[in-house]
C-alpha cells in the first residue's frame, strides 16, 4: 500500500502529472500575456502540449560529430533530476512526498543540475553555438547562483530550520517570508528570472546570436524531454517562491490549499513576465556584473538582516 | 566653395592633351573622358585638393568600340548638386587600368564587381577576389575574355586557387574557432554570409560574401523599355521601391532634361518620407530584436502599420506603389483622402512618442548600444559609406539638401548627424530621421491641398546622352547612371544602392567586439542585400570531386532525367 502511495505522489500528485499540468499552464500563461502585452493574439491554451506532442512524434537525429552517449543522456539526466526536485517542494499541503530535516540543502543541489547539464549539452553536441552557449550558461550560472544560495541560507536563519515543510508551517496566519525578509525575496526573484532564462538574461539562448544555444542540434524526442523539462522548470519556479515567501498553501484544508498555492505562483509568474516584457538582453558581461551590483548585495543585506531580527 | 568652372579648369591643367572630351549635363554634372593612364592622377586631384567621394564606379561593354569605364566623384558638399564623371575607354585586347583602391577603400567593392561583370583587370589592386561570385570560382581573373571567366563547360573543374580561402587559419589562431552567421541564421533574414573568427566571445577577424540572390536586373533593364523600366527599379527592393522608381526617373528626365509639375514634385517628396517613415520603423523594430527587445520590436511594428495604411490608401498596395512615371507621377493623391491621412499622421505622431522615450531612456538598450560598433570618421569616409551610417559617423552628408530632387529644395527640414559613430549614434540619427519625415510629411500635405495642376510633363522621345541621377533613399545614397542611344530603350542602366557601399563598413566595426553584438552590429547599417549566385557547386558523391555546374549543365540533367 505505501508502495502505491508512493507511486501515485511520484507520478500524480504532487509528482509528474499535476506537475506538468500547471508548468503547461504557468507556461502557456507567461506565452499568452506577453502576447497581449505586445499587441499580439498568442497562443491558444493547448500550445505548449502541442508543441511537446509534435516534438516527441518527430524522429531524433544525433549529430555524427555529436559524444553520443553523453548527447542523448544528458537529456534524459535533466529530466529525471527534475522530476526527483517535485518530490521536495511541498505543493499545498504543508510538506512534501520526500521531507527530512535538511531537504532544503538536497533541493539546493537538485536545482544545480539543470544549468549543469545545459553546461554539458553544448561540447556534447560539437555545435559552435552550442559551446558559445554553454560557456554563457557558466558565466551566468556562477552570477546567480551566489545569490541563491546566499537568500536560501538567510530563510534557513530566518525561521531556525533546514526543512521545507517547517518554513512553509511558519508562514501560516499571514507572517508571510516575504514581508520578514524582502530583501532575499527579491534576490530569490531575480534568481529566477536568470534560471528560467527569461529577458534579459536569455543570453544562453539568444537565437539572434546563438540559435537555439546550448540545445541548438537537439530535435525530436530529446528535444521533446528538454521542452517537458522546461515546463516542470517553470512549475518550480512558481510553486517554490510562493512556497518559500509566500505561505504556501496558508495552511488550508485539501482543495483550498492548492488553489491559494496556484494563485499565488500565477502571481509571481506574471511578475515574471513583466520583467521579460519591459527589457532588452544584456549581453553576458553585463549580465555577470549587474548580478554582482544588485541581487548579491540584497541577498547578503537580507542574510544581515536574518542575523539582527533571528528566528 | 568649389564650383564647376573650377574643377574644370583644375582638370584642364593637369590633364593637359590626355583630356579628349568634356561637356555639361543637367543639375550641374561635368562629364570628362580621359586617356586611361591618368585615372589615378585625377583621382588624387579630385579626392585631396577638392575632397570629393567617389559615388560610383562602374562601365559597360560597347561592343567593337571596346569598354567604358566611368567614376563618379560626388562634389555637391561645394556646390549644390555638382559631381564630376570621370570616363575612360579600354580597347577589348587589353583592358587594364590603374585600381583606385590604394588610394580610397570606397573604390574596392565596386572594382571587384567590376571585374568580374566586364573582365576588367584592376592593376595593383591589393585584394582581387570574387565579389559576387563564389571565392571557388575558377582564379581566372587576370584573363581578359569573358567567356573564360565566366566558365566555359571545358574548364569546370574546380582550382581552388590560394587566394580565394577565406580567413586561412594561421598560427595566432589555430586557438580560435569560426562561427557562420548566415546564409539562413535567425539573425539576418537576408542572404549574406559572415564568417567570424571568435577566441571565446571576441571577435577576432571577419570576412563576409555577398552574391546569394543577385537577379540581374542591371542587365534586364538594357533590354527594356523605359516605361518598363520603372517596374524592374520598383522590384529592386521592395523596402525602397519608391525611392527606386523616383531615383530612375529623375536620371530619365535628366536625359531629356524636363521638369516635372509642381503637384507631382510634391507627391514624389511626400511618398519619399512615408517610404522613410515605415522603413526606419522597420529597422527600429528589427534592430530592437536583435537586442533582444521584443515588444519594442511589435511596438515599432505596430506603428509602422499606420503608414502602411497610408500607403494603401494613397496607391493600392502597401509595398509597390508605383507613383512615379517618367515626367511626373502616375496617380494623384486625392484630395479627400488628405484629412484622412492628416488624421493617421496626428495618431502616428501620438504613439511614437512612447517607443522614442523608451528607446531614449532604456538602460538596456543604451549598455547594449552605446560604444558597440564604432565607425570613426576618418574609416567612415575611406569607405564611402552614405546615409543614416556616415551621419551617425560625423559625416555631413544628404542628397535631399546637397542635390535636391523632387520638392526637397522647398521643404525645411534638418540633417541629423552625431559624431559618436557607435549603434546608439545610428539609432538616435534615425530616430530623429523619423521626426524630421514627420514634419516634411505634413508640409506636403499642406502643399497637396493647395497646388493643383497636371500630374505629370508628357515625355515620349529620348535624347541621345548620357545622365547621372541620385536620391537619398533611406539606407543613403542611391545612384543610377542612364546612356541613351535615342532610342525608347536604354543602351546601359547602372545602379549602385547604399548598402553596396555601407557593407563595406562591417568587418571594421565587428573587430574586436563580441558575438552577442555581432548581429546588432550587422543590422545597424540597415543592410539590404541584393546579389547574385549564378552557379551551384555540386559534390560527387562517390569520387568525392566537387566542380562548378554551369546553368547550361544543370538544364541539361533535368532534361536527362
Amino acid at each position: 500500500m505505501s508502495f502505491l502511495m508512493y507511486l501515485a505522489d511520484f507520478l500524480i500528485y504532487p509528482g509528474l502529472v499535476f506537475a506538468f499540468v500547471v508548468g503547461w499552464f504557468f507556461y502557456w500563461l507567461f506565452r499568452k500575456l506577453r502576447a497581449r502585452m505586445q499587441y499580439r493574439r498568442g497562443p491558444p491554451w493547448f500550445q505548449p502540449f502541442a508543441d511537446i506532442i509534435k516534438l516527441l512524434s518527430k524522429s531524433s537525429i544525433v549529430p555524427k560529430t555529436a559524444h553520443r552517449k553523453l548527447f542523448v543522456w544528458l537529456a534524459v539526466v535533466l529530466f529525471v533530476s527534475i522530476w526527483a526536485t517535485l518530490m521536495f517542494i511541498p505543493a499545498g499541503s504543508s510538506s512534501a512526498p520526500i521531507a527530512f530535516f535538511g531537504d532544503l540543502i538536497a533541493l539546493l543541489y537538485l536545482l544545480l543540475i539543470p544549468p549543469l547539464v545545459f553546461v554539458a549539452c553544448g561540447p556534447s553536441s560539437s555545435s559552435p553555438y552550442g559551446s558559445i552557449g554553454s560557456n554563457r550558461e557558466v558565466v551566468l550560472m556562477l552570477a546567480y547562483e551566489s545569490a541563491f544560495t546566499i537568500a536560501i541560507i538567510s530563510i534557513a536563519f530566518m525561521t531556525r530550520s533546514l526543512s521545507l515543510s517547517v518554513i512553509v508551517g511558519q508562514q501560516s496566519g499571514f507572517s508571510w517570508l516575504i514581508f520578514r525578509n524582502p530583501f532575499a525575496a527579491a534576490a530569490i526573484f531575480l534568481c529566477l528570472v536568470g534560471k528560467l532564462h527569461l529577458k534579459p538574461f536569455d543570453i544562453p539562448e539568444a537565437e539572434q546570436e546563438i540559435v537555439a544555444g546550448t540545445v541548438t542540434e537537439y530535435s525530436g524526442k530529446f528535444l521533446g524531454l528538454i521542452e517537458i523539462s522546461r515546463t516542470l522548470l517553470w512549475y518550480i519556479a512558481g510553486v517554490l517562491f510562493a512556497d518559500l515567501f509566500l505561505g504556501g498553501g496558508d495552511g488550508l484544508p485539501p482543495p483550498w490549499c492548492v488553489i491559494d498555492l496556484l494563485i499565488k505562483a500565477s502571481i509571481v509568474v506574471f511578475t515574471l513576465t513583466i520583467v521579460n516584457v519591459a527589457s532588452a538582453r544584456y549581453r553576458i558581461d553585463q549580465a555577470f556584473t549587474w548580478y554582482l551590483k544588485i541581487p548579491i548585495p540584497l541577498s547578503l543585506i537580507g542574510l544581515a538582516l536574518a542575523f539582527v531580527i533571528g528566528g | 566653395m568649389t564650383t564647376a568652372t573650377e574643377i574644370e579648369s583644375a582638370l584642364r591643367a593637369a590633364l593637359g592633351s590626355d583630356l579628349i572630351e568634356s561637356y555639361r549635363g543637367a543639375d550641374n554634372r561635368c562629364f570628362i573622358r580621359i586617356n586611361r593612364n591618368r585615372i589615378r592622377d585625377i583621382c588624387r586631384i579630385l579626392l585631396t585638393d577638392f575632397q570629393a567621394r567617389l559615388c560610383q564606379l562602374s562601365g559597360m561593354d560597347l561592343g567593337l568600340e571596346g569598354l567604358d569605364l566611368f567614376y563618379s566623384f560626388s562634389l555637391d558638399h561645394g556646390e549644390k548638386g555638382l559631381h564630376v564623371i570621370v570616363k575612360a575607354n579600354l580597347p577589348r585586347e587589353d583592358p587594364k587600368i590603374d585600381s583606385l583602391t590604394l588610394l580610397t577603400e570606397s573604390a574596392n567593392f565596386p572594382e571587384r564587381e567590376t571585374a568580374e561583370l566586364l573582365g576588367i583587370q584592376f592593376l595593383d589592386h591589393p585584394n582581387l577576389k570574387h565579389f559576387m561570385l563564389p571565392y571557388e570560382w575558377p582564379a581566372k581573373m587576370e584573363s581578359s575574355s569573358r567567356t573564360e571567366i565566366f566558365g566555359e563547360e571545358k574548364s569546370n573543374e574546380v582550382q581552388q586557387g590560394a587566394a580565394w580561402v577565406p580567413l586561412r587559419p594561421s598560427k595566432e589562431s589555430m586557438l580560435a574557432s569560426v562561427i557562420p552567421i548566415g546564409p539562413y541564421h535567425p539573425a539576418l533574414i537576408e542572404t549574406a554570409f559572415f564568417k567570424l573568427q571568435v577566441d571565446g566571445e571576441k571577435i577576432l577577424n571577419a570576412d563576409m560574401k555577398f552574391g546569394f540572390n543577385h537577379r540581374g536586373i542591371m542587365r534586364l533593364m538594357q533590354n527594356r523599355s523605359y516605361w518598363r523600366d520603372i517596374y524592374l527599379a520598383e522590384r529592386v527592393c521592395g523596402i525602397c521601391s519608391q525611392a527606386h522608381s523616383t531615383a530612375f526617373c529623375r536620371t530619365a528626365e535628366m536625359i531629356n532634361k524636363i521638369d516635372i509639375p509642381d503637384r507631382a514634385r510634391y507627391i514624389r517628396t511626400f511618398m519619399c518620407e512615408l517610404e522613410r517613415l515605415q522603413s526606419h520603423l522597420l529597422w527600429l523594430g528589427v534592430a530592437m530584436d536583435l537586442i533582444g527587445f521584443q515588444t519594442l520590436f511589435m511596438l515599432s511594428w505596430k506603428d509602422r502599420e499606420i503608414v502602411m495604411d497610408c500607403q494603401e490608401m494613397i496607391s493600392g498596395a502597401r509595398v509597390h506603389k508605383a507613383m512615379n512615371t517618367i515626367g511626373g507621377a502616375r496617380r494623384d493623391i486625392a484630395k479627400e483622402i488628405i484629412p484622412k491621412i492628416e488624421t493617421k499622421i496626428t495618431e502616428l505622431k501620438k504613439s511614437l512618442v512612447t517607443t522614442i522615450n523608451t528607446v531614449a531612456n532604456d538602460s538596456i538598450i543604451k549598455a547594449r548600444t552605446k560604444d558597440v560598433g564604432l565607425l570613426t570618421k576618418n574609416d567612415a569616409i575611406n569607405l564611402g559609406v552614405v546615409g543614416p551610417t556616415a551621419r551617425a559617423s560625423g559625416v555631413d552628408i544628404d542628397v535631399r539638401r546637397d542635390d535636391p530632387y523632387a520638392a526637397y529644395g522647398e521643404v525645411s527640414f534638418k540633417v541629423i548627424t552625431r559624431s559618436e559613430g557607435d549603434v546608439l549614434a545610428k539609432v538616435v540619427v534615425r530616430l530623429g530621421e523619423i521626426e524630421e519625415a514627420l514634419g516634411i510629411c505634413e508640409y506636403c500635405l499642406d502643399v497637396l491641398q493647395n497646388v493643383g495642376g497636371s500630374l505629370s510633363t508628357e515625355t515620349s522621345e529620348f535624347a541621345e546622352g548620357d545622365a547621372f541621377g541620385k536620391v537619398e533613399a533611406l539606407r543613403g545614397e542611391l545612384v543610377y547612371y542612364i546612356a541613351s542611344d535615342g532610342t525608347n530603350v536604354p543602351k546601359a542602366v547602372r545602379m549602385r544602392t547604399p548598402s553596396f557601399n555601407n557593407n563595406a563598413s562591417i568587418p571594421y566595426m565587428l573587430r574586436e567586439q563580441t558575438i552577442a553584438d555581432a548581429p546588432i552590429i550587422i543590422g545597424s547599417i540597415d543592410p539590404c542585400f541584393s546579389c547574385t549566385d549564378r552557379l551551384v557547386e555540386l559534390e560527387d558523391v562517390k569520387t568525392h570531386r566537387r566542380y562548378m555546374a554551369t546553368l547550361k549543365q544543370l538544364s541539361r540533367k533535368r532534361k536527362r532525367l
